[in-house]
């Protein structure tokens, strides 16, 4: 079997989870304007909901999906409205916020520790026989998570370009003063964001975890080096690119895993060292983050 | 007051002072698609006071910003004093004397106003680490001087009962006065003004009208963006005419109210 | 006193001089240049590993442990290859992690580099021994005979607990000369506004890239410090959680202060993880610290929210002179 090809395969399962995380991720940059240094550990609780729904309750996995995707998206938006937003509307800089969402994934850390314990854990998914496709292997599991991503990329995209909620986001992306003076709620807007944002950190929590063959607490936070890696590259808060840059380092990551298993973080880390040599804006600076500047030019 | 005088530079010591201290040549910059400067060319004379005015986006602030190397240009050129700086760091830019004011308030607000001066001046010891380690000694005597430079300034602009004041908590209108006062610490040979009336009530306006207009007396050299006419009739020797990224006309007040192309793009008659 | 509890408080006063000169550190970059140092544990850390593998002598020595160099070296040049070792490690890290021009973001990548070298440190076995960490690391002065290892006396330990804070008051002296000095300033208004800065005459990014070269300098010290004290140090001395308890440190005492921030390493760092020895022990292992670090985050979000400027705020510089500078009797508008 071809090492190179059967990579591919397992670059595409890492692709779809960076793809839910990264995306999720990079559109709370966008919309808010806030590193969310939290990020990582709600998909880390949301997995644990899911495991409790999926182990539990003995429901199947799509339940346990569902339930992933609500606990991140409603988490995402209680941590917003009772933690964030009184900052910012106390005036807290952007330095001051990313502190901010740090000591709040700190507290969401230990909390869940308390609850779940260090002990490590795993789904249970009913087995069934692996699909061998164009020389890659893919377990029903993998799928899953590759269809998921598909799936709710294309679901976002429908979101975003066809919406109204999807128009009045990209306008607040943009520039928030401006779409509150065009009679957007951005309020509204923000919770909206962070709902959508926060679904997708549920359901890359939940795809991560069915990846891992155990997960324990912290196994959110570890990924956020990679996740990081995907956006940066992307350009933060350019979903598209986000897109793009789970895909490179998926494939990355994991072909430089042929050479040596330790080496996947060690490339998404190199490759996020380039890009911030290279271009600290991101790949796709150019007509992002210029569009940015035009719309404060006078 | 020391302001310090045009054309003093060392350079120009051995060679005639060119009458215009900045040049502005077919300057450009685009943003994927939108040319918010497109070809502007303008010369800033030495020791007058030049006003730079036009519609909303015409690229006035952008202009000025390609000027003191906030936004890097894709074309043209930016020549001061002789010297091309076109593409240069901004803070390179200011240590050769070009210093500007910001449209948004841009104080240190968790210094106190003395420090908004202090941190200006250009000839301060003890600003990097080795100097640092020589301790109170070696730059006493120094900070003494620019502190009663300082304070001279704040007399004049007459806030020096704010002299402790942390800059964040003052007024919007003092905020400004404490940017005009920064920018003169740092001795600038050109000094560039964004639109420094902006939000300002009329009270303090004329105020800092005045002063601007006891500056022209000292011969510096400024360039102003302002939006008020009637200021930039009372305070500017010339005025340049920038609409959608060029230059449609350079001249006087009185010039410039008869140019055609001024009045369609701008002034109401 | 008996020897065990004069153990104690030299224990106490070593990690408090510790403390103290880490949060200088941190202080300095944080209050004194914006810049938020998330790495910062990692640079306690190798500090601690420097100092370690030049005391500890070759890899191939007797106490079969596998690491990267490895001499044996006498005080001083063990701390000080340390702190050399803390300033191009944060040369190293700031010329990738200060290209973005928002402090957020630059935070963000720091944390990023955080987890990367925890998870490089522990699965690369031959740098530092991997899991099991450095131990048998020597004590400066302390000339103990081929393969005894036995602890030093109680005599020793008064000795390094003087050793401990005479380089603190080294320390305190270089960071007062820093920020009572005008490159001080420029250092705050720096942190205050960076584009209004620059826009004076400043290189931002390189006065910022030598207050974190310094400030990694100190942090790593400190590790050399703690590491020849205790003799060994793991991975599990230094995962993201330590700097969070700095960060706590400099927010709850003050910001911007020097004596401010020493209260705060003393009160976070001593009294509050203290207080927990002292609790009843409930639930599984690891439970009481869970909450210890949650309690933490709390204290941090409501120090942020309430009480931003800590207990003990920032000096104000004052140059008013008394009847000279007093407000004007109110004028009419000339």
């Amino acid at each position: 079997m071809n090492q190179e090809i059967l990579a591919i395969g397992f670059g595409l399962v890492t692709a779809s989870i960076l793809a839910l995380s990264a995306v999720g991720f990079t559109l709370q940059f966008g919309v808010t304007n806030i590193f969310n240094l939290a990020f990582g550990h709600v998909m880390t609780i949301s997995a644990f909901v899911a495991y409790v729904v999926n182990v539990d309750a003995r429901l199947g996995i799509g339940f346990a999906l569902a339930a992933g995707a609500a606990t991140g998206a409603i988490g995402s938006v209680l941590i917003n409205r009772l933690i964030y937003r009184p900052f910012l509307l106390r005036g807290a800089t952007l330095f001051t916020m990313v502190i901010v969402t740090l000591a709040t994934g700190a507290i969401l850390l230990n909390a869940l520790q308390i609850v779940v314990g260090t002990d490590f854990h795993s789904y249970t998914i009913v087995q069934q026989s692996s699909v061998h496709f164009l020389g890659m292997i893919f377990t029903p599991r993998q799928l899953l998570i590759i269809g998921l991503a598909v799936g709710s990329m294309l679901a976002l995209h429908g979101v975003l370009r066809h919406t109204r909620l999807g128009k009045a986001m990209r306008a607040t992306q943009v520039n928030a003063e401006l779409a509150r003076s065009c009679g957007i709620a951005t309020d509204l807007v923000t919770d909206m964001a962070w709902l959508v944002s926060g679904a997708f950190c549920g359901l890359a929590g939940v795809a991560l975890a069915l990846n891992l063959s155990a997960f324990s607490f912290t196994f959110g936070n570890d990924f956020l080096l990679v996740i990081v890696a995907c956006a940066v590259l992307g350009s933060v808060g350019h979903v598209y690119g986000a897109l793009v840059g789970a895909v490179v380092i998926g494939l990355a990551s994991e072909e430089a895993a042929i050479v040596a298993p330790d080496l996947k973080e060690v490339v998404a880390f190199a490759i996020l060292v380039l890009i911030l040599l290279a271009r600290p804006n991101g790949l796709f600076s150019r007509t992002f983050t210029q569009q940015m500047n035009v719309s404060a030019q006078q | 007051m020391n302001v310090t005088q045009p054309g003093t530079s060392d350079e120009s010591a051995t060679q005639p002072a060119d009458p215009r201290i900045l040049e502005v040549r077919d300057l450009r910059i685009d943003f994927g698609g939108v040319h918010a400067v497109n070809g502007a060319s303008f010369g800033v004379p030495r020791g007058v006071v030049t006003g730079l005015i036009g519609p909303n986006g015409a690229g006035k602030s952008t202009a000025l910003k390609l000027i003191v190397g906030a936004l890097h240009p894709t074309g043209g050129e930016v020549v001061f004093e002789g010297r091309q700086i076109t593409g240069w760091a901004p803070d390179r830019i200011a240590r050769h004397g070009v210093i500007r004011t910001f449209q948004h308030s841009s104080e240190f607000p968790r210094l106190t106003v003395m420090e908004n001066l202090l941190v200006a001046a250009p000839d301060q010891r003890g600003v990097s680490f080795l100097a640092s380690l020589g301790g109170k000694r070696s730059w006493r005597a120094n900070q003494n001087e620019i502190v009663d430079r300082a304070r001279e300034l704040l007399a004049e602009f007459q806030m020096l009962h704010a002299i402790d004041e942390y800059a964040g908590r003052l007024s919007g209108g003092q905020k400004r006065l404490v940017e005009i006062m920064r920018a003169l610490m740092a001795q600038p040979k050109l000094l560039l003004l964004d639109e420094p009336l902006a939000g300002v009530n009329p009270t303090l306006r004329l105020t800092i009208e005045r002063h601007l207009l006891r500056l022209r007396e000292t011969g510096l050299t400024m360039l102003m963006i302002e939006h008020e006419l009637a200021t930039i009739e009372r305070c500017c020797d010339s005025v340049i005419v920038m609409a959608q990224g060029r230059v449609l006309a350079e001249g006087t007040m009185g010039e410039l109210r008869e140019h055609p192309e001024v009045i369609d793009a701008y002034l109401a008659g | 006193m008996s020897i065990a509890y004069q153990t104690y408080v030299i224990t106490l006063l070593v990690y408090f001089g510790v403390n103290a000169i880490a949060v200088w550190a941190l202080n300095l970059q944080y209050a004194y240049a914006g810049i938020l140092n998330f790495a910062f544990i990692m640079f306690q850390a190798a500090g601690a590993y420097s100092a370690a593998v030049l005391t500890l002598g070759p890899s191939t020595g007797a106490t079969f442990q596998s690491y990267f160099f490895g001499a044996s070296l006498p005080f001083p040049l063990p701390w000080l290859g340390a702190a050399a070792v803390g300033a191009v490690l944060a040369l190293l890290i700031g010329a990738f992690a200060m290209r973005p021009a928002r402090r957020d973001f630059q935070a963000m990548v720091m944390l990023v580099v955080s987890i990367i070298a925890a998870t490089l440190v522990v699965s690369e076995g031959s740098w530092f021994n991997g899991q099991r960490g450095l131990a048998f690391v020597p004590h400066p002065f302390f000339h103990a005979a081929a393969g005894n290892f036995a602890s030093p006396g109680i005599g020793y330990q008064w000795f390094y607990v003087g050793l401990t804070f005479a380089t603190c008051v080294v320390v305190y002296v270089l960071v007062h000369l820093i920020t009572s000095s005008p490159w001080g300033r420029r250092l705050r208004a720096l942190r205050d506004n960076p584009e209004a800065i620059e826009s004076l005459g400043v290189n931002i990014r390189r006065e910022s890239l030598k207050v974190f070269m310094i400030g990694g300098a100190i942090a790593s010290l400190s590790g050399a410090i703690l590491v020849q004290y205790i003799g060994s140090w793991s991975p599990g001395s230094w995962a993201t959680p330590e700097t969070f308890l700095y960060l706590a440190a400099v927010i709850v005492g003050g910001a911007g202060n020097n004596f401010g921030v020493t209260i705060g390493a003393a009160l976070v760092l001593g009294v509050f993880m203290e207080v927990v020895l002292y609790l009843p022990n409930f639930g599984a292992t690891g439970v009481a610290e869970a909450i210890q670090f949650m309690l933490i985050g709390v204290l941090i979000l409501a120090f942020l929210y309430w009480r931003p400027q800590g207990l003990i705020p920032e000096r104000r510089r004052r140059f008013a002179r008394r009847a000279a500078d007093a407000p004007p009797a109110p004028l009419v508008e000339s």
